[in-house]
């Protein structure tokens, strides 16, 4: 059984459909990017999952309960990030996770060991008793994150979870992720930013005017689309004698140079992918410092799908 | 997963722990204690213990029970609707009824404190002038519980499906402007006694104290009300109470976090 399932989502904001017949299976264990243009759906069909708004039609599913009918038994193992958490500023994160664990029936010193460890985690120890009301975003942001896994939940459902954080608050987000994904955790993952979907998940679910227009792993919508980008980091910046003679190899459609950095869009599979670092670094004696595929990728298909 | 009365204690220690914390019930309690030493001041004018009784629970707890009802009901709900509280606490595993149950009692709680040491207050006051305390009062005080459950019931509804300050301003226009309004054209313009307004409900608490002979007398301009009947005025209290209650536990449930 997937512990995510959308039936036939449907969900009018009046006369506005918001969502139009959604069906999206999430595997156990996966992380889910979900991608879209503002207004496409994606918070919408996040918060019906989380039971804060109701469909119109259809269903959500969460480890086989429906989310707005029983919302207690499909919200027992979830935690859920809804784009930037507000806390009562006259509160302390220790007040805020103790009351939220007890209604998740953690207690007593368990409860303590557990906020202790996921104030470590998101690097709020030392204000775990300061008024919340003196945090910045992007502590509001990691107690966020404290609380959506302070049950140790299995299912993380996130929405634009680095909304509104300096470049190094994001980073911390997608670190956070990142060490939740390895914990085995499914993770649903709605946000704009490309490169983070690209770093962290493992499929991408793209919506746009509440259809869901693709839904696989990121190799395989590249192959579909016909879009590879590898971005290059190089020491010293190519010859154009180099840069011709790398634009000339068969997989090659283009090649962008920015000072030391080249971005190679390709067709091809991971194979064509090892054969182009060889000749980068064989045939073309290039100094290759870095050598990764690009969020430029996802950025072209989206870009194709997402006409508007 | 605790179940839902554990959950409605959960609820219900974390809004005592939030009234406690934003200073909302020393506030109403710093309010009892200067309408407390208004009353002392006071008390030496009035004649007899009645009087000084029917003083103290007149206009006096109305300005209280009124105050302690917005300060605690008006927001308890659409505060969880702004600013995106909401999208932490409603996706927990919790039932909303059991929120507005956990919530609704802990508004309670806060005001039965802040009711019982103004009737506490009151009772000093008597004994320090008159040497007793009407045997009453009991009565009374039974009553004024039974009026806050009513005055929390309404700013709980309002609070259901209202943003903003609009609960604690709907509840203060009705209970202190519209009802009486409508109380008194009811009662010396029409001649009708409006013993279904909560306002007019509220007359039995002082009047129970040392009611008059007759509850109806008959003048030349037709019948004229004394005090409302105690038995009826309880039930209207009661029926402020719960109708309001229900509608805002239904109405939460409905209510969309967009």
């Amino acid at each position: 059984m997937e512990p995510i399932v959308t039936e036939g989502l449907t969900k009018y904001y009046g006369k506005l459909l918001a969502l139009d017949n959604l069906n999206v299976k999430i595997r156990k264990g996966k992380c889910v990017g979900f991608l879209g243009p503002n207004g496409a759906g994606k918070s919408t069909t996040i918060k019906i999952l989380c039971n804060l708004i109701f469909p119109t039609k259809g269903e959500a599913h969460v480890n086989g309960f429906n989310s707005s009918k029983d919302p207690k038994n499909a919200l027992e193992d979830v935690g859920c990030i809804i784009e930037a958490p507000s806390f009562y500023p006259y509160l302390n994160p220790m007040d805020v996770l103790g009351y939220f664990g007890k209604l998740r029936g953690i207690d007593g010193l368990e409860l303590k060991r557990r906020m202790k460890e996921v104030l470590e985690f998101v690097g709020l120890s030392k204000w775990a008793k300061t008024k919340i009301g003196k945090f910045s975003r992007g502590m509001k942001q990691r107690l966020g994150v404290a609380q959506a896994i302070l049950h140790d939940p299995s299912i993380l459902i996130l929405d634009e979870p680095a909304l509104g954080l300096d470049p190094r608050g994001v980073v911390e987000v997608r670190e956070n992720i990142k060490e939740m994904k390895t914990q085995g955790k499914t993770i649903f993952f709605a946000s704009h930013m490309l490169y983070e979907v690209r770093e962290v998940c493992d499929a991408i679910a793209l919506i746009d005017k509440g259809k869901l227009l693709a839904y696989d792993n990121v190799e395989n919508l590249e192959k579909i689309f016909k879009v590879q980008v590898i971005e290059v980091e190089l020491l010293q910046p190519p010859k154009p004698r180099e840069l011709k003679k790398l634009k000339e190899l068969k997989a090659v459609k283009s090649v962008s140079l920015r000072k030391n950095y080249l971005e190679i869009n390709f067709s091809g599979d991971r194979a064509t992918r090892a054969e182009l670092l060889a000749a980068l670094v064989k045939d073309l004696k290039l100094q290759v410092a870095s050598f990764r595929p690009s969020a430029a990728a996802l950025e072209e298909i989206y870009l194709q799908l997402v006409k508007e | 997963m605790p179940g839902d009365l554990k959950q409605i204690c959960t609820v219900m220690r974390h809004e005592l722990l939030k009234n406690l914390k934003r200073w909302r019930l020393v506030g109403l309690l710093i309010l009892v204690a200067m309408i407390s030493v208004i009353a002392g001041k006071v008390a030496g004018q009035t004649e007899s213990l009645e009087e000084l009784a029917k003083n103290f629970l007149g206009p006096f707890s109305l300005v209280i029970v009124v105050i302690t009802g917005i300060f605690l009901g008006s927001d308890a709900i659409s505060s969880e609707f702004e600013g995106g509280a909401g999208y932490l606490l409603f996706s927990n595993p919790i039932k909303r009824i059991v929120l507005v149950a956990g919530k609704f009692i802990a508004a309670f709680l806060s005001a039965l404190l802040v009711i019982s040491i103004f009737y506490l207050s009151g009772i000093l006051i008597m004994l320090n002038t008159f040497g007793a305390v009407p045997s009453r009062i009991v009565g009374s005080f039974a009553l004024t519980i039974l009026y806050i459950c009513a005055v929390l019931g309404f700013t709980f509804l309002f609070s259901s499906f209202l943003r903003g300050t609009g609960p604690a301003m709907i509840t203060f226009l009705i209970l202190l402007l519209l009802m009486p309004f409508l109380q008194t054209y009811l009662l010396f313009n029409v001649g009708v006694e409006p013993w279904y307004l909560l306002t007019y409900s509220w007359g039995a608490i002082a009047g129970y104290i040392d009611p008059p002979v007759q509850r109806v007398t008959t003048t030349y301009h037709g019948a004229h009300y004394n005090y409302p009947d105690f038995t009826i005025s309880a039930l209207v209290m009661l029926a402020y109470f719960i109708v309001p209650l229900v509608l805002s536990m239904i109405f939460t449930k409905r209510r969309e976090m967009t």
